[in-house]
Order: C-alpha cells, then structure tokens, then sequence
C-alpha cells in the first residue's frame, strides 16, 4: 500500500508539473485531448456439463428420474465444469504529457470468480450410484472449486501513436475460498464383495477463524494482495486493414497471509466388509479378531478417533499463489469498410481451457455496428454470441455483447440446451485527437464527407 | 436393528459428498427440495469361521495331505495337591536338662562361671512326625519358617545361655542363638525367647551318633551372671532344671531327603464332554483314536496310582484299566531330578474306553487314589524331593475328526425392535455362504412382524470339501426397506446340519459369510 502511496503521489506531482508546462507553452504545442475511456459492466455463466433445461428441472424440486439423470450424464464429459465471473471496471488515459507521446493511463474496478470442476465419475457415484458400474475404478482427481472477490487498480503510461500500454497492477482478494480433490477413488468390485476408497482432499478459507454460533462477521475476513503488470500491445497494419491486438491483466502473484483456515484429507481404506465375531457369542472370545468388526463399531471400540481422519487448523501458513491473470489477443480484419472479421483467443480468469472466439460483424454506417461470433472454449463449448456497437454521442460508443443469447430465456424451451449465459455492457469513449484510432467503427469520421471543390478549368484564347 | 442402523449410516457416507457436489452445482438457485435414486453395491460384512474360531489351537491338529484331523486334548489332572507336600505342619519340640541328669547338681554357681553340664551326655533333638508314616529324613533345606526357642530356669541366678546346632547351617553360617535369662525365684522360672528366621536353612539330620536320620544335635554353653539367692550362694538341687522349647513354625521345604514313608491320597473328578447340544443320530469313527493316562514323575519316590472307578456317564468303563499301576521314582543326578515317564493307554483292547466313547457321552467320571512308597524302602533313605520340580499327572486323548450329525437342529430367537427414523433404503442384504465343510446346512429365518405379516426364507448351503477344494455356496437375501424394519417383531433362526453319515473333516475347512448391500437409496436435498 505504502508503494502505491509513493505512485500516486509521483504520478501526481508529474501530472501538475505537465500541466504547468503545458500552460507556458499552450501556444506552441498542438491541442491534445484525453485518450481512451470505458466503463464495464459483465456478467457470464458457463458451464459444459448442464444444460440450463437440466438446471432448470432441478431447480424447480421434486424427484429427478433414472432417465432424466442419465442423459445428463451420457452427455457429460469426463471432466464437468461451470464458472462464473461478475465484474465491473472503468478505465482512463489522460491527455499526452508535455509534449511527449505518452499519457497517463489506469484502470480500477472489482470481479468475482468462481471455478468448479468435477469427474464424472464422482457425479455418476453421487447421482445414480455405483450399482451399474462395479468393478470400475471411480476416479475424483482434479474435483475442486475456488470463489474469490477481487478488486483491482492499476496505474501506468500509454503511447497515443502506437496505444501501447503498460501498468502496474495492485490487487486484492478480498475473499477467498478454495477446496479440491487432488488424489481420490472409489472401488468396488463387480461382486460387491470389496471395496477400495482413497481420499486427499483439502479446503482453505480466507477466514481467520470458524464462523461461531454468533454469526459471520466480516473482521473475520483475511484479504490477500498481489502485484501483477497490465498492458496492451497493439499491432495495426499499415499496408492492410488488419489490426493485432494482445491485452493482458494482472501477470503477477498475490500473498496470502498466515492464520487463514485450512482442512485436509488424506486416508484411504480396503475392506471386504466388517466381520460379526459370531464365534465369539459362543465360544467366550475365543476366535478374537484382529480387525475391525461390527461388534467394535457398535461398542465404540474402533479405535478410530474422527478427529485423527483429518487435520483442521486457523493457522494456515502463508502461501503466494497466482493472480487470476487474464491474457487476450484480438485480429481483427476488415475486408471493406463495411465488415469486420475477428478472431479472439483468451486464457486466464480460472478457466480451465483457452476460449476461441470467431465472427463476423457489418458495419452499415457511422454509428451502428453488430454481429455474430461463435465462441468456444472457456467453461463450455460452442456457442453464439450477438454484439451491437452504437455510437451514441460523437465520443461514446455503446457496447452490448450477450454470450449464447438463447440461456436467457431461462426456463424456456429455446434455453433448455444451452449451457451458459453472458453479458458485457460497456460505454467506452473513443480518444480525442491527436490519439491513434483503431479502425472500425469507432474510426468513423460523423463529420461526413468534405464538400467536393468546383473544379478549375483551364481558361483559353481564340484570338 | 443395529446392523441396520450402521447400514443406513454407511449408506449415508456418501452423501454428504453428493449432496455438496450438487449443491454447489446448483447452489445458485436451487431452491426447492430435491430428491433422487441412488443405486449402491457395496459389501458390509465379511466373516470366515475356521476350526480356530470355535475349538482352541491346542485342541486340534490339522490334518496332513487331505487326512482327517485330530481332536486333540492334553491336559493336566489336579486331584492330588502336590504343594501340600512341600509344607511341614508346625511342630513344638522339648529338652530338658534336668538336675538329676545333665545338669550337675550339688555345685555351687557362681558369676562368671559355667553352669556345671554333662557335655557328653547332652540330650537331642529327635524329629517325630506323625505323616506321612514312617518318615524319615536326612536332609532338609527350607525356602521359609522360623523357629521360636524359648528357655525357662529354676537357678535363683542370671544365666548366659548359648545354644548351638551344629547340623543347622542358614545361608552357610552355623546356627548359634545366645539368651540372657533372667534369675528365678521360689515361685517363677527365669524365662526368655528367641525367634530365629529359618529362611534358607540347610538342615543335615544325620549327625548325632547313632542316628542316620530325624536327629538333631544341639550343644549348650550356659554361665552364670550374678546370684540372686538370699544367702549369696547358691548350689544346684537335684529338682533344678533347664527346660528348652523348640517350635517349628510355618517351615517350608525346597528339598527333601530320606525316606518320605507311605502315604495314600485319594482324588476324583468330573470332565464335561458334550454341553447342551443334543446330538441326534450322532456317529463317530474312532478308528487311530489313542487315549492314554501320563504321570511324569518327578519325585525321588514311588508311586502307585489305582484307578478305582472310570464311568462315562451311567456306564463304568471296565477291563484292566482299574487296578493299580506302578510308576517308577525319578532319578537324581547333580541336585536335580531326571524324571519317570510313565503312560497307560486307556483304548486299549482290554478295556471298554473307546467303545463307551462311541456313544457320544456327555460326562466322565474319574475316581482313584496315589499312594507314595508301595514298597518300603526306608532301609536305603534315598527318597528326594524338589518342590521346584512338580509331578505332573496329565492324560492326552486324540481322536481323528470323523464324525456325522444327521439332522442337528440349532434353534435361536429374538426380538427386533421397530426403527422410527428408516433410512430411505429399498433393497436387500445378500448374505453370501461359501461353504467347505461336509456338512449340508439348512438354515430358516421367520420374521413374525408385529403388524401380522410373517416373512420367511430358506437358505440351502449344499456340503464343500476341503481336500477336493469343492466349496458349497449359498445365497439368503434379506429385504432392508422402511416396510422389513419399521414394525419390529421376533426373528426365528433355525439351522438344520446334516453330514449324511460319518464324514472326515480336515480341519482346514471354512464358511465364510459375505454380506452385500444392494438397493437403492433415496437422496433428498433440501
């Protein structure tokens, strides 16, 4: 915090200097305006296991068939996932300072991720059961979920020519919450007559002690901070009209603090099933038995204390872990004035594999554009995906980008497969001038086209 | 009912895991109640009987490439109290050194002069005891005891009495017990005692001339302290007298050596065979069976055993069984006994044992008497004695296992209470039987539920055997759903075995019991 202090206070100093500079020499140097702005709104849901018909039925209650669960899980994959990210930010870059190209740039805002992934071999386990699948090895390897709300600011510099982009990036989470199954099976053999389960497992919170009878309060609450780099590296053509851009946030670590809680598992058992010492009953304890029976389980002579099964503690040591860093690059291309192509690669933000977006957008005049991706990857698969732009003032475009339109007609027979919903609102304003442009719409002079000069023609003599 | 209970707890160990994973599926909307089917295979019981769970490792030996086993018992017999031997009875010995006799009368005592004494003529201590007869003892160490002397006087003076036992040593140091006794007057003796630990005391009785055993010799040094006759002098009379009491108390040997003399003890007992079980149409192949009595003998000492009466239950075992046996003394070399084995085989053709025990009875009956030194051989003293090295009277009975039970019937009932809170199970508990006895099981299990319905099932175990690795199997399937637990009632067990004649067993044979449950469990999530 005291860096960041030392930054702003810098950066301010240096932003009053340019001012004053800029004043002495208001007559000399050319008008520069403010650069970029936006201000973000998103929310997005995806998941590659359940369709939304299957959420839906289960949400409404009651008894889910045989057959209702059944098709869920033939069209699981071996490996089920959901996240969830809501966020919000707002970005700005001031004027160039002095006379030099570089602007004052930063960004703030919050976000709350969710990650969740399970085998299906434990959702089948837990669904439908093992009875038509003995003899097979269950396997939970990679099941685990992570919650974390996360505020950020970054602060740094960007080029008005080329619109690169570099910052420093301040984050904390400000809860957190994680817990997985890095190693688990469970076994039975096709005459049910053993059974193998292994279990390590872990949790961790970002809590410095259990919730007590009196409540949650949020002084129980650990925050975690982390340093990460921002930026922005585009790469317009001059020859074509393409244009390469890769954006990446928050490339960096976070330390959490000691005294959070933490839970493990680690245990495992085989067993052909408890012996009845009947002998015993006749015989005065003559055939003792060496193992567990259900005459020590029903005693409460096992021997087994709960506690010793797993280890609890509100004194987790400090660990550095990574900051959901996310990474993006955009091509865009534009055939003709008129229609835009792009492609996007993103990676990061927990998900689990990278997402592809392609599509193809018409741009009918100077303040409209839409169109129509499709888009994989991520927490789910395919998808399509409507964006509109619209220029709503001179400065301000309008974005609205809805992710698998279709699952927000929640509980309707349109939504009932898919998978996902997602939004993203943002009111970006485009930089003044002297700044760069990126093509598109947002390069779209409202100006109209110059009137046309009458044309000279050369004068002649017949004389 | 308890079973049940851990089935439904077992049941729900998954649950807590399901239910979280769904949860957190549908943690963001779910907000009505949720239920669904879970099918489960899972085992819960698995137990194996063997011959060891049911008869001690001691009782039987396994039998070797496919023969039949052997019901073995080997135990010893605790008619005769051995220890008892080893305790003296507490014995009260008494000298007298009398003026007419050892004490010379007629010379005046006086302070710091010996007591006048016939040193040559001092009397002894003679062991008598009355058991066992005819005792006669040499040597003589003892493990604990005391003796208590105690002297009392008539000379009108102090006397310093010294005693000493020359054939007593205590731990290697001679026995010497001094006495300072005080004067006596007209009408009361002088009297003191001593109490001497006898621990560790190495008695020889042979010493005193003219006895090799029961002897003990004692010398006396007695000087006078200071005279307490009025006159100041005073002379010992005829009627003086010093009186010695020796008591043997609480003495306990660890060697003897003599000759014990004759004693005979009676003893009995009674062995349970067959409890409770009536066995109908029981049949046993004794054929190799060997009975036998065994005596190890490790007393330097004959002994004669009669065996007076050996009845299975109303009917007496006859033949040269019952007459009397002698069993030869054990041989000491170097301080320690080299015992006598002596054995008597009970099967044999003279006797009707084996026959009598045929007929599956339920009780022996043993009656007899041990009688120590038959023939007396005082003469030659050369009896010994260890109590370190106990006789044992032991007998070992091994009979191969081939026995037949046609139609044993082993009933059993309880009651089972009714559960409140069933667990949401439909499905059943399938008890698994692998079976290599050669014994045909038919068992039956009723259920007479308390709201009328009368649940009844049959499992048929069909005979195994071990030698040709043939395992009968057996399935019984018991309904455990909310309609089987929740009324309670009585359970009615019925097992009928059935060898089909006499059958070898091997003593490797098994049932093993493996439970698994199969149903389904419904999950709800509220």
């Amino acid at each position: 915090m005291k860096a960041l202090q030392q930054i702003l206070i810098w950066t301010a100093l240096l932003w009053v200097r340019a001012a004053t500079a800029q004043d002495l020499v208001a007559d000399l140097t050319p008008p520069a305006e403010r650069g970029a702005a936006s201000f973000e709104v998103w929310a997005n849901q995806r998941t590659n296991a359940f369709t939304s018909g299957f959420v839906h039925t289960a949400q409404q209650g009651g008894f889910l068939s045989r057959e209702f669960l059944q098709d869920m899980l033939d069209a699981h994959p071996v490996l089920g996932g959901m996240g969830g990210q809501v966020g919000w930010s707002k970005r700005f870059s001031t004027r160039p300072l002095g006379d030099g190209p570089w602007a004052l740039t930063g960004a703030f805002g919050s976000e709350v991720l969710v990650s969740a992934l399970w085998r299906r071999d434990l959702l089948e386990l837990g669904l439908i059961g093992n009875a038509n699948h003995t003899g097979r090895v269950d396997v939970f390897n990679g099941t685990g979920m992570r919650v974390g709300a996360f505020n950020r600011v970054s602060l740094g510099i960007e080029h008005k020519d080329t619109r690169q982009r570099v910052e420093l990036s301040l984050v904390q989470r400000l809860a957190g919450v994680e817990w997985g199954i890095p190693n688990g099976s469970f076994w039975v053999s096709e005459g049910a007559d053993s059974m193998e389960v292994n279990m390590q497992a872990y949790g961790v919170a970002s809590l410095d002690a259990f919730p007590d009878t009196s409540g949650f309060a949020f002084s129980q609450i650990l925050p975690a901070y982390g340093v990460g780099l921002s930026g922005s590296l585009p790469l317009t053509s001059e020859l074509f009209p393409i244009q390469f851009l890769v954006d990446f946030q928050d490339v960096g670590v976070m330390w959490e603090r000691g005294g959070g809680l933490i839970a493990a598992v680690d245990t495992g058992f085989a067993t052909t099933g408890l012996a009845v010492p009947f002998t015993q009953y006749f015989t005065e304890g003559l055939g003792t038995s060496d193992g567990l029976t259900w005459q020590d389980v029903a005693d409460g002579t096992t021997g087994i204390e709960p506690d010793s099964l797993y280890f609890v503690s509100d004194s987790a040591f400090g660990r550095m872990l990574m900051l959901p860093t996310k990474i993006q690059a955009n091509l865009h291309w534009w055939p003709s004035p008129d229609v835009q192509v792009r492609a996007t690669a993103r990676a990061g933000a927990w998900m689990p594999e990278p997402e592809f977006t392609f599509g193809v957008g018409w741009i009918p005049g100077k303040r409209l554009a839409f169109g129509v991706d499709y888009r994989t990857g991520g927490w789910g698969g395919g998808r399509p995906v409507m964006w509109l732009e619209c220029r709503v003032t001179k400065k301000r475009i309008l974005s609205i980008e809805v992710d698998d339109p279709a699952g927000w007609m929640w509980g309707s027979e349109a939504a009932a497969n898919t998978y996902g919903r997602g939004v993203r609102f943002s009111l970006r304003r485009i930089p003044g001038a002297g700044w760069t442009r990126f093509m598109g719409l947002s390069n779209r002079d409202l100006r109209g086209p110059a009137p046309v000069a009458p044309l000279k023609l050369p004068q002649s003599s017949s004389q | 009912m308890y079973l049940a209970c851990e089935i439904h707890r077992m049941i729900h160990m998954k649950t807590p895991l399901v239910c979280s994973a769904l949860a957190s599926l549908l943690w963001w909307g779910c907000a009505n109640p949720v239920s669904w089917e879970n099918d489960i295979h899972i085992p819960v019981l698995d137990d194996r009987v063997t011959w060891a769970d049911v008869v001690p490792d001691s009782l039987y030996e396994p039998g070797v490439d496919g023969g039949p086993a052997h019901f073995v018992l080997v135990d010893t017999l605790d008619g005769w109290d051995w220890t008892a031997w080893s305790q003296l009875p507490d014995t009260t010995l008494s000298i007298r050194y009398d003026g007419e006799g050892v004490l010379t009368n007629g010379v005046p005592v006086q302070e710091g002069l010996p007591v006048a004494l016939d040193q040559d003529n001092l009397p002894f201590v003679e062991i008598e005891l009355n058991q066992p007869e005819g005792l006669e003892l040499t040597e003589a160490r003892l493990s604990g005891g005391a003796i208590q002397l105690e002297v009392q006087h008539s000379l009108q003076c102090e006397v310093n009495v010294l005693f000493t036992f020359p054939g007593v040593q205590i731990n290697g140091a001679p026995m010497d017990v001094p006495l300072q006794l005080p004067a006596a007057t007209d009408a009361v003796a002088g009297s003191e005692s001593a109490v001497v630990d006898m621990t560790g005391a190495q008695f020889d009785f042979t010493q005193v001339g003219g006895f090799d055993s029961n002897a003990l010799e004692v010398q006396v040094v007695a000087v006078s302290g200071p005279v307490t006759a009025p006159s100041g002098i005073y002379i010992v009379q005829p009627s003086d007298s010093i009186v010695m009491n020796l008591t043997f108390q609480s003495f306990e040997v660890e060697t003897l050596a003599g000759y014990f003399g004759q004693l005979t003890e009676g003893a009995s007992s009674d062995v349970a065979l067959l409890d409770t079980v009536p066995l109908p149409e029981p049949s046993i192949d004794l054929e190799g069976t060997t009975a036998s009595l065994h005596v190890t003998n490790t007393i330097g000492a004959d002994l004669r055993l009669f065996i007076d009466t050996l009845q299975f239950d109303d009917n007496l075992v006859e033949g040269d069984l019952i007459a009397g046996h002698d069993i030869p003394r054990a041989v000491w070399v170097n301080d320690a006994p080299v015992p006598s084995e002596w054995s008597l085989d009970l099967g044999s053709p003279g006797s009707s044992f084996l026959e009598e025990l045929e007929a599956f009875p339920r009780s022996l009956h043993v009656a007899g008497r041990m009688q120590l030194n038959p023939i007396n051989t005082s003469e030659f003293l050369m009896d010994r004695l260890d109590v370190a090295y106990p006789p044992t009277f032991w007998y070992e009975l091994r009979v191969p296992l081939k026995l037949g039970v046609n139609g044993l019937v082993l009933r059993d009932s309880f009651a089972l209470e009714g559960l409140d809170d069933v667990p949401n199970f439909d499905g059943f508990l399938h008890l698994d039987f692998s079976n290599t006895f050669p014994v045909e099981v038919t068992g039956t299990v009723a259920f007479d539920r308390l709201d009328g319905v009368l649940y009844r099932d049959t499992l048929v175990l069909p005979a195994g055997s071990a030698p040709q690795d043939v395992t009968g199997e057996g399935t019984l399937s018991i309904p455990v759903n909310a309609e089987m637990l929740m009324p309670g009632g009585d359970v009615e067990v019925e097992l009928r075995v059935n060898t089909f004649g006499t059958q070898p067993f091997t003593g490797h044979e098994f049932v093993r019991l493996q439970g698994r449950l199969e149903g389904t469990q419904l999950i709800e999530v509220e």
